[in-house]
């Protein structure tokens, strides 16, 4: 078998530690690794070079987990408090207006602690350090310049008069005194170069011990050859560096190490990137990594494994504010502020974290009980509406007061971080939410983040109002993440920087485009790049270079890489990152592949794992169903019968298969109120003033308009925008009163409204409604129907015979003689009669009705053909399909 | 697109040696499809070549799509410089001005690609609004910004919050000024145009405060809160104050009351005697009439009188009979008193007019600021700014002098060299911030070089506030103060001369608004081209039905579907369409660069239209042919049958209760039901649907199909509320068999757009999931309000390079892009829907600030006195819609088809185009038998491949017990306290093994009171043994790593310590330990024991 690079790189390694240390007991020897993966390759090559039955192996560990085991003089001052310290100094000086000074206290601390890291001292002297500023900005001095001097400056101090001790300074102490207590021999695996305060470290050790460093850079320069060529030489002379790897290093080609795949968008970048995961799978590989540059795309290739049964185990972390224990928490704080505003309370009710002490299925009940109620009575917010709608339904009762006491524990407006996090935590406790979270390996993970948040701040005597605690919160929440360790595989998801001096059977090193290959950090708000440099802090030269550099060690480590990445977006182009497309450039030109892989592609089109072997549906058709007798209706209305000339397939959905749409709990005025409350105003009215013409205008006026004023008054109390409407009636009232009168003066009189009928048409079948209004003169009578449309709408409703059957149908139950529609519109009201005989119009309408429901009981299909206009609005589009059909 | 570029030198191009000198500045007026483009990224390479950093130079273009094709061209320019030969480079570079090629150069050359790829900091290629938000992000701390803001891309939400909220506080305090102007506006012009009318004063919030920024230099107007609401009443008092003044109005005066004195008897009177004077009879009358009302009136009511009497309700004079002379009137002696009449009661309308203006903009630009200052305010809370806060914000950031300076410090680019795109796009705020951009730049003395393209013919973006005029004014400027050269480039590498034809045919007799036109020419002079003007499809009037029809027979709705209603004209000119298109594509050729001569594919032919009104006409016909097409119709992703079935299905999956939405899951391809499915489930009336259907597949009587949806929608319905959005959507797409399942149902031409939107609407979920706090229900609302938000709904998903489809654009979609065929529908409605209700504005482009700002209602509400500021206006709308014109020829490659209907227009474009028209034989009609695009098939799914199976792959771990826990806590304590390094100190303890504090005093007391066994103390108190160690890692001949608990050694001896927290005891696992330790510890004895937690120690022997 041929070695793996990997194995070349850490034999050498392992040779070397042996030359200085005896096996088998190599414990005084010290391997500081980039990360913990890397102790199991090392050991192996140990083991390998010493070829014995057992080796005690040296003490491997990172940095980090070294300088954990010394012990401090002083508890270490938590984020959290100096947080919260800092706010409090930003807040007192009154400095930003309408800032999130959570967002400042973050973005300080972070600078304070990098001045603290490379040991940066501002000048005592704001002047000094405004001067320092000056210089390295190149620039004038101005007033802005001034103020973040001084920002910086007297934060700084005042945050150090205290002597604290911070993780940073912490970090500082232990690297002082490992560095002090130096004494076995220390080797050191890098692959890019390291930070100051590291190479302070180091050097401060090689004082006392021997210090090794193993450089990936300086390692095996064959399989470095291109990537090192195009990335890392001075040269810019392409085609010469071309020839020269040619001759120099024949066989460093990538051709089988790297290839790079371009897709087109989201998805295929996905999906190529899972068939070649499987692919991998089937060829037998063990261990292969994903890199996730680009988060979205990761997610959506673990999910299209996972369709194929391939589990990831995933390094990477996930914010606490992307999870759903989270949500609970938001939502239960917005149902707050929001005096549970009903979408808030719902979403909050049907989170699974919720009343965990409660069989899941009874909750779930409560819960669509509950919203049943608030979507039919349009309650939007309160909890104690909610509780009066929720008499005498013990469920709901208990959970509502639950979430009453709950809200009572956080009730007061001001007080310290910890007694927030108290409060939140009884309010959850009382929510059964603490019992929900904990059995969640995220939830259980929040809500230890909740208490030891609690812990930290016990003893931090600032006060925070509810809306600071809570942009707190969503910082915390933001800023902590929760990493899922309960998969176990061998396909794992990790980030370009976990990888340093991996090596994996196969890699895949997703999104590597120019936005996320290198990907740019926004960069401090304090200073900028030059300033930077100047006071000693790292740039973004820097965190490019680190970058850069892990891509050559990944390039380097591994023997199978495959980057992909979107090459348009949306029909946009998107570039590769600016690392491989030099590569490329340079592979090419050298060895005359542009690495471009290209058997994927073709597969994709037909690698997909699916589920189901289920028979695949039909081309879709325009549905007839016949009905059986058991779903006729025995009874119609008018409007029923509309639907069922402008489409006898939204009549079936309608009124056979009894469909309705979901209520929706409305929140303000809608045109379909404003035109109940009309015909209640006028309802009412007539009731009061059946004739008109006894009465003088003037009373008139004030009566309707009262009767007006009173109908609104609920929807006005309510909500400001209903006074629009009323304004709207209100200036139709004089043309009202008008026709009105013109209509008695031809010798109508109102008669009756809103007069419910039901008329037996044959045995099987009722017509059935309301009619708004009769009106008679001698022995006629007229069927009248209020409208709030224009009068030219109305006109071409009626202009077909049989198309609208509303007056029809009217004048047929009451033997009218005529029927209108009456329009009324701002200071317009107009009688809209239809252009035909009506009681011919009527007696053929009703003929048409019984005939076409003895045709349906004779099995008539249902066929769905409504017109484009009665489509538009039908909300059984998606039952019929009639977009689909061929 | 690739090989667009101006015409090299000797050609009838212009002077590239000019345009691409990096010492000039330059402006370019350059039309259509003149390669705007090439010529930029040409002139980044030449500044590039002369040791410009690419972080010196900022570009700036008009969408992310042109920056990132910039972006793409000019990498592919630098790799082909960095690996061409040397006869290569220097065409190229001869090409781009560059004459005196020398061996430095061509070296420069060839290292400009990775010098440039690895630069820091890198070029800036980007849009206003990135490279906008680079310089907030960075903006100075005390410039008044609000630090930490995001980017808020959709508005509409929150401007509908904004509304409820300002509504309430109206609510709040009825009796206040805001409310009393309200309910002004409401009576006058009702909810919605009110509504709209602040809305659009919102819209034009940065006009605004730009307006009234010399008065309120505050902090930070756009940050609406508390103190600057005494602000922005005083804004709104200014603005009124020069509105009064404009208007001529007189708050006190009421010129009616005034007109009824006596003054003005005369005057009716005079003309009521010509009247009268050898009058008709109507005459007479009108003349006592007119006597009556003057009389019988009081003065303050003479004038609304005699006003209907004398004008129409137009506002027209009328001036037909009776206000007409006879022949018996003496002409003369008639009409002048007739008109001095009319006009002075016109002068009365006219100030009254003007009074009521300016009492609706007291109420609405009260109100307006009002509601701005809760949007504001609203925004503000989010920690959020949209676009135009934006803008306003680097506005005011770089106004303030030394704000601007230290902006020029602060970016870590310096820009030395500004190239500016699509000039003519660009709004005056932008404009202005440029402007205060170079000034800075000057005062730290690097005054930029500035190379700006455009073209005043292609600006239509007027609704987003960009000003074309500029593009003159901004050459001006730039000439004067940048010595810029000025260059026009008239040759066009994209249109066939026929097109050309056409466009120098009907732009040459200079259209509304053009004042100069030069003709273009052709550069591909011998591209076959072809321009059609279909004739314009007319309806017959149809006979009127007879109404009064004896014997009404109605429709039977069973047997005989309705007619569509509007068969019309446009029904026909779709027809024509459709028919063609068809035909175009069995018959047409065209020629494609690299492949030759080939036969017309359905890609080929762009389609554009003005609005999207109509679209629905022309799509149903294309569908009726099965024509596959794209469009972008309004509405967009959301509104799509398929993301309606997805959302009905979410939305069941948490209101178990929605039953039309389970019935709509059921009747879609994704269960297939049928309707007598649904029929069954209809019959058992007790329940919900889903209780139902759950019902009949336990008692059998389910359908296949049935059973199927109960299976999937059972297991969906639990994981409802425990996956994320898109990994339950990514169950139910696989599970479901989605996609192979609506491919088979629908038609074939509408397969990869529903597939393509199936796709995006995964995407949404994706980056929804992405974002912070999701959860299904705020998913299914965020949907809702997307769906509601007509402008900002996403997009429909764009099929990716592979179909073979007609596209159809609106003409302000089709910006940048071309096609070989274009298809201008519609081409004869002239009817432009104009804005009633909104904002007039006066900003001339080189001001600072608008001159002018008043709000409008109707046409009637206007006024005299603004009438200029709309008269401006309206050409200017009428110079955009040639501009449209010129836009939507310009795309066509090789072949223009135009068709409309009604009646003949010589002034729609329709009408326009006809007129330049000569007719022509079609040279694309012949036959070629190359396609470059094979007909899609129905993707044959193949089995056996091992790609199409699953590969069990990786384990999930239990959760561990607390037990268990408790065990690893335990152990972990144990390893710390252990000597050597025993760590002491409790707290530090506990964080180090992450033990949460409730469970830490008993483990704690476990531990100590374990380590004090005095049997145990020969392992644990140093004075009993030589060393020991805890965690001791090694490894064995097999290279597996092994960890032993704790290790002693003592003189003869050597112990292996294995402590048990719970789990059952391995001996062999120790018998290992042992063997490798005898290996290691050659010559000592190694023995080993369990160590239990209550102090056993059980040696294995
Ligand atoms: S969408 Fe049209 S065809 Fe379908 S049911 Fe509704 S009205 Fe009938």
């Amino acid at each position: 078998m041929t070695q793996t690079t990997a194995t070349v790189f850490f034999g050498n390694i392992a040779r070397a530690i042996l030359a200085q240390h005896a096996p088998p007991d190599l414990r005084r020897a010290i391997v500081l690794l980039p990360n913990h993966h890397v102790v199991q390759p090392l050991a192996q090559a140990l083991a390998r070079t010493a070829n014995l039955p057992a080796l005690l192996l040296p003490q491997m560990l990172t940095l980090n987990e070294w300088t954990q085991s010394i012990p401090l003089a002083g508890a270490i001052v938590p984020d959290t408090c100096r947080a919260a310290t800092l706010y409090q100094a930003l807040r007192a000086r009154r400095w930003f207006q309408d800032a999130d000074l959570w967002g400042i206290a973050r973005e300080l601390l972070a600078l304070l602690d990098e001045l603290t890291q490379h040991r940066v001292a501002l000048p005592q002297n704001e002047a000094d350090f405004l001067a320092q500023l000056e210089a390295a900005y190149q620039a004038r001095r101005n007033v802005a310049m001034q103020f973040e001097a001084r920002v910086v400056h007297e934060l700084w101090y005042a945050m150090n008069a205290s002597g604290e001790l911070d993780a940073a300074r912490a970090q500082q102490q232990r690297l002082a005194q490992l560095a002090q207590q130096a004494d076995a021999p220390l080797y050191v695996l890098v692959a890019s170069s390291l930070a100051m305060p590291e190479v302070r470290f180091l050097e401060a050790y090689a004082e006392r011990a021997p210090v090794t460093i193993f450089d990936l850079r300086e390692m095996g320069a064959q399989q470095h050859a291109v990537p090192d060529a195009a990335l890392r030489a001075p040269h810019r002379h392409l085609r010469e560096q071309a020839t020269h790897l040619r001759e120099h290093h024949p066989h460093a080609a990538l051709t089988t190490r790297l290839r790079l795949f371009g897709a087109h968008g989201l998805e295929q970048e996905a999906h190529a990137a899972e068939v070649q995961v499987r692919r991998w799978l089937l060829a037998g590989k063990k261990n292969i990594a994903i890199v996730a540059q680009d988060r979205l795309v990761a997610r959506r290739v673990r999910a299209l494994l996972e369709r194929a049964e391939v589990l990831v185990s995933d390094e990477t972390g996930w914010t606490l504010s992307t999870l759903s224990v989270s949500t609970l928490l938001m939502r239960w704080l917005d149902a707050l502020q929001s005096d549970f505003y009903h979408q808030d309370l719902l979403d909050l009710l049907k989170s699974p974290f919720i009343f965990a002490d409660q069989n899941p299925g009874e909750r779930k009940q409560v819960v669509y009980q509950l919203e049943q109620l608030v979507r039919k009575h349009g309650v939007a917010s309160h909890l104690q509406a909610f509780l009066d709608l929720a008499q005498g339904e013990a469920g709901m009762q208990t959970a509502l007061v639950r979430l009453r006491q709950a809200a009572e524990v956080l009730g007061k407006s001001s007080t310290t971080l910890s007694g927030w996090l108290h409060a939140l935590n009884a309010s959850l406790s009382i929510l059964g939410v603490v019992q929900g979270l904990a059995a969640d390996a995220a939830g259980a993970q929040l809500l230890q983040a909740l208490q030891t948040w609690q812990q930290e701040l016990a003893a931090d005597p600032t006060r925070f109002s509810r809306t600071e605690w809570r942009h707190w919160l969503a910082q915390q929440l933001d800023a902590n993440t929760f990493s899922d360790k309960s998969i176990d595989s061998p396909v794992r998801l990790t980030s370009l920087a976990a990888t340093r001096w991996r090596s994996f059977d196969a890699v895949l090193l997703l999104g590597a485009d120019a936005t996320h290959l290198p990907g740019t950090d926004n960069g401090s708000m304090w200073f900028n790049d030059a300033v930077r440099a100047t006071l000693g802090l790292p740039t973004r030269e820097a965190h490019l270079a680190r970058q850069r550099d892990d891509l050559l060690a990944l390039l380097a480590m591994n023997d199978t890489v495959l980057a992909t990445w979107q090459e348009s977006k949306c029909g946009e182009p998107n570039l590769l990152s600016p690392y491989l497309e030099m590569l490329r450039a340079l592979h090419e030109l050298a060895y005359g592949d542009d690495l471009a892989e290209r058997e994927l592609g073709a597969l994709l089109q037909s690698a997909h794992v699916r589920s189901a072997d289920s028979a695949l549906p039909d081309a879709a058709a325009m549905p007839t169903p016949s009905v059986p007798q058991s779903l006729i209706p025995q009874r119609i209305s008018a409007s029923g019968y509309n639907s069922l000339v402008a489409c006898p397939y939204q009549y079936y959905a309608r009124h056979m298969l009894r469909l309705n749409e979901l209520d929706e709990v409305r929140e303000g005025v809608e045109k379909r109120d404003y035109g109940e409350w009309v015909h209640a105003i006028l309802h009412r009215f007539h009731q009061r003033f059946p004739l008109l013409d006894a009465h003088a205008g003037k009373v008139l006026d004030e009566a309707l308009h009262s009767i007006s004023n009173e109908v609104f008054a609920p929807a006005v109390k309510h909500d400001y925008l209903a006074r629009a409407w009323l304004l709207r009636w209100q200036q139709a009232i004089p043309a009202y009163l008008d026709a009105q009168l013109k209509s008695e003066a031809e010798g109508w009189h109102y008669q009756n409204g809103e007069v419910p009928f039901e008329l037996p048409l044959t045995p099987e079948l009722m017509l059935h409604g309301r009619i708004d209004r009769v009106d008679a003169r001698d022995r006629a009578s007229k069927v009248l129907d209020y409208k709030m449309m224009d009068a030219l709408r109305l006109h071409n409703k009626l202009k077909e015979p049989g198309e609208d059957v509303q007056l029809a149908c009217y004048a047929h139950v009451y033997e009218a003689d005529e029927a209108a529609f009456i329009s009324i519109e701002k200071d317009k009201v107009i009688q809209i009669a239809p252009p035909h005989d009506l009681p011919q119009l009527a007696q053929a309408n009703i003929a048409r009705l019984t005939a076409v429901f003895a045709q349906i009981r004779d099995g008539a299909a249902m066929p769905a053909h409504g017109v484009d206009e009665a489509c538009a609005y039908c909300e059984m589009r998606g039952l019929c399909r009639k977009a689909e059909w061929a | 697109m690739r090989d667009a570029r101006f015409v090299p030198e000797g050609g009838m191009g212009m002077n590239n040696h000019l345009a691409l000198d990096p010492r000039h500045s330059i402006v370019v007026e350059a039309c259509a499809g003149s390669g705007k483009t090439w010529l930029l990224v040409s002139r980044i390479v030449r500044l590039l070549l002369a040791e410009v950093k690419p972080g010196e130079i900022l570009a700036i273009t008009f969408t992310r799509k042109a920056a990132q094709e910039m972006q793409a061209r000019l990498h592919e320019w630098l790799h082909l410089l960095a690996v061409g030969d040397d006869a290569t480079i220097r065409g190229f570079l001869r090409e781009r001005g560059l004459d005196a090629i020398d061996d430095a150069l061509l070296e420069k050359a060839r290292g400009l690609y990775r010098d440039f790829l690895l630069a820091q900091p890198g070029i800036t290629i980007s849009t206003f609004h990135g490279w906008f938000m680079q310089i907030i992000q960075r903006a100075p701390l005390n410039a008044g910004v609000p630090v930490g803001m995001s980017l808020l891309e959709r508005t509409t939400a929150l401007r509908e919050e904004a509304w409820q909220a300002f509504a309430d506080s109206l609510r709040a305090a009825p009796e206040s000024a805001a409310a009393q102007s309200m309910q002004w506006l409401f009576a006058r012009y009702g909810l919605h145009s009110t509504r709209a009318l602040l809305e659009n004063f919102v819209h034009k919030r940065a006009e605004w405060w730009a307006y009234t920024a010399t008065l309120s230099p505050g902090p930070s107007p756009a940050s609406g809160r508390g103190e600057h609401e005494s602000a922005g009443e005083g804004a709104v008092d200014w603005a009124l104050e020069q509105l009064r003044d404009e208007l001529d109005v007189d708050a006190n005066a009421d010129p009616a009351v005034d007109w009824g004195h006596d003054n003005n008897k005369e005057m009716l009177f005079k003309f009521t005697t010509q009247l009268a004077c050898n009058g008709t009879g109507p005459q007479q009358a009108k003349a006592s009439e007119l006597e009556q009302a003057w009389t019988d009136s009081k003065p303050d009511e003479r004038f609304s009188r005699l006003w209907p009497l004398l004008f129409t309700l137009k506002d027209e004079p009328r001036i037909g009979s009776p206000f007409k002379p006879t022949t018996k009137q003496q002409e003369d002696a008639f009409i002048l008193p007739r008109d001095a009449l009319q006009a002075s009661l016109l002068a009365v309308h006219d100030a009254l007019t003007e009074q009521e203006a300016l009492r609706m903009n007291a109420a609405a630009l009260r109100c307006g600021a009002a509601l701005l200052e809760h949007y504001q305010e609203l925004k503000l809370r989010a920690q959020q700014m949209d676009f135009t806060d934006l803008e306003w914000q680097v506005c005011r950031v770089l106004n303030q002098g030394e704000c601007a300076e230290y902006m020029q410090y602060k970016l870590d680019s310096r820009y030395r060299h500004v190239l500016l795109d699509e000039f003519q796009d660009t709004n005056p705020l932008q404009w202005q911030i440029l402007q205060s951009w170079f000034a800075a730049a000057a005062a730290v003395e690097s005054r930029p070089t500035v190379f700006v393209v455009g073209d005043p013919k292609q600006s239509i973006y007027r609704f987003r506030r960009a000003d074309a005029r500029l593009f003159g004014e901004v050459r001006e400027f730039l000439q004067h103060e940048f010595n810029a050269h000025f260059l026009t480039q008239n040759i066009t590498r994209r249109n066939s001369p026929a097109v050309l034809n056409a466009v120098n045919g009907v732009f040459r007799s200079l259209p509304d608004g053009f004042v100069d036109f030069e003709e273009h020419a052709a550069h591909q002079s011998e591209l076959p081209g072809h321009v059609e003007v279909l004739p314009l499809a007319v309806m017959e009037k149809p006979e009127p039905a007879e109404i009064a029809d004896a014997f009404l027979t109605l429709r039977n709705p069973l047997t005989e579907p309705r007619a569509e209603a509007a068969s019309g004209a446009r029904e026909l000119e779709a027809e024509q369409f459709a028919t063609q298109v068809a035909d175009l594509v069995a018959n047409w050729s065209i020629q494609e660069e690299g492949v030759g001569l080939r036969r017309a594919e359905y890609r080929d032919i762009m389609v554009l239209v003005r609005k999207r009104t109509h679209l629905r006409v022309y799509e149903h016909a294309l569908r009726m042919r099965h024509i596959p097409f794209l469009t972008s119709r309004r509405g967009g992703l959301l509104d799509t049958l398929e993301a309606e079935d997805i959302q009905a299905l979410l939305t069941f999956l948490i209101t178990p209760f929605a039953d039309l939405e389970l019935a709509q899951a059921l009747r879609s391809p994704l269960f297939a039901c049928s309707d007598d499915d649904l029929m069954q489930l209809a019959q058992d009336a007790e329940g919900g649907w889903w209780m139902r259907l759950q019902r009949c597949a336990l008692n059998g009587s389910a359908s296949a199909g049935l059973m199927r949806a109960h299976t999937l929608l059972q297991s969906w319905l639990s994981l409802a509320d425990k996956l994320p959005v898109h990994d339950l959507l990514d169950r139910i797409y696989f599970e479901g068999d989605l996609a192979h399942r609506y491919a088979a149902a629908l038609p074939a031409e509408l397969r990869e757009t529903v597939h393509a939107n199936l796709q995006a609407f995964m995407e949404i979920a994706l980056n929804v999931d992405a974002g912070r706090y999701p959860s299904l229900p705020r998913f299914l609302a965020e949907l809702r309000e997307l769906r509601a938000a007509e402008n900002e709904a996403p997009d429909e998903g764009k099929v990716g390079k592979i179909d073979n489809a007609l596209r159809i654009y609106t003409v302000h979609e089709s910006k940048g892009l071309e096609a070989p065929i274009v298809w201008l529908l519609d081409a004869n409605d002239t009817q432009r829907q104009t804005d009633s209700y909104g904002v007039l504005l006066d900003w001339p482009s080189n001001a600072p600030q608008p001159l002018h700002f008043s709000l409008y209602t109707d046409k009637r509400g206007r006024g005299a006195r603004r009438a200029h500021y709309f008269k401006a206006e309206e050409e200017y709308a009428k110079r955009e819609e040639m501009n449209l014109l010129y836009v939507a020829m310009t795309r066509a490659k090789q072949a223009l088809l135009v068709s409309g209907s009604g009646e003949a227009d010589d002034a729609s474009w329709h009408g326009r185009i006809a007129a330049a028209l000569a007719p022509h034989d079609n040279p694309l009609r012949v036959a070629a038998s190359v396609i470059t695009f094979p007909v899609a098939e129905n993707r044959a799914i193949t089995g056996s491949d091992a790609l199409q199976f699953a590969i069990p792959t990786g384990k999930r771990t239990a959760h561990s017990t607390t037990e268990q826990r408790r065990g690893t806590w335990l152990h972990a304590l144990l390893q710390h306290l252990a000597p050597p390094n025993t760590i002491s100190d409790r707290s530090q303890l506990q964080a180090r093994c992450g033990i949460p504090a409730d469970a830490m005093d008993a483990l704690w007391q476990q531990a100590q009171h374990l380590l004090a066994q005095a049997h145990l103390q020969r392992y644990f108190d140093p004075r009993h043994y030589r060393a020991a160690c805890n965690e001791i890692p090694y490894i064995d001949a097999r290279g597996e790593l092994k960890r032993i608990d704790r290790l002693v050694e003592f003189d003869n001896e050597v112990w292996v310590l294995d402590y048990k927290t719970g789990e059952s005891a391995d001996p062999a696992q120790l018998m290992e330990y042992r063997d490798a330790m005898r290996a290691i510890y050659a010559g000592k004895e190694v023995r080993c024991a369990l160590l239990f937690m209550d102090g056993t120690l059980d040696e294995i022997q």
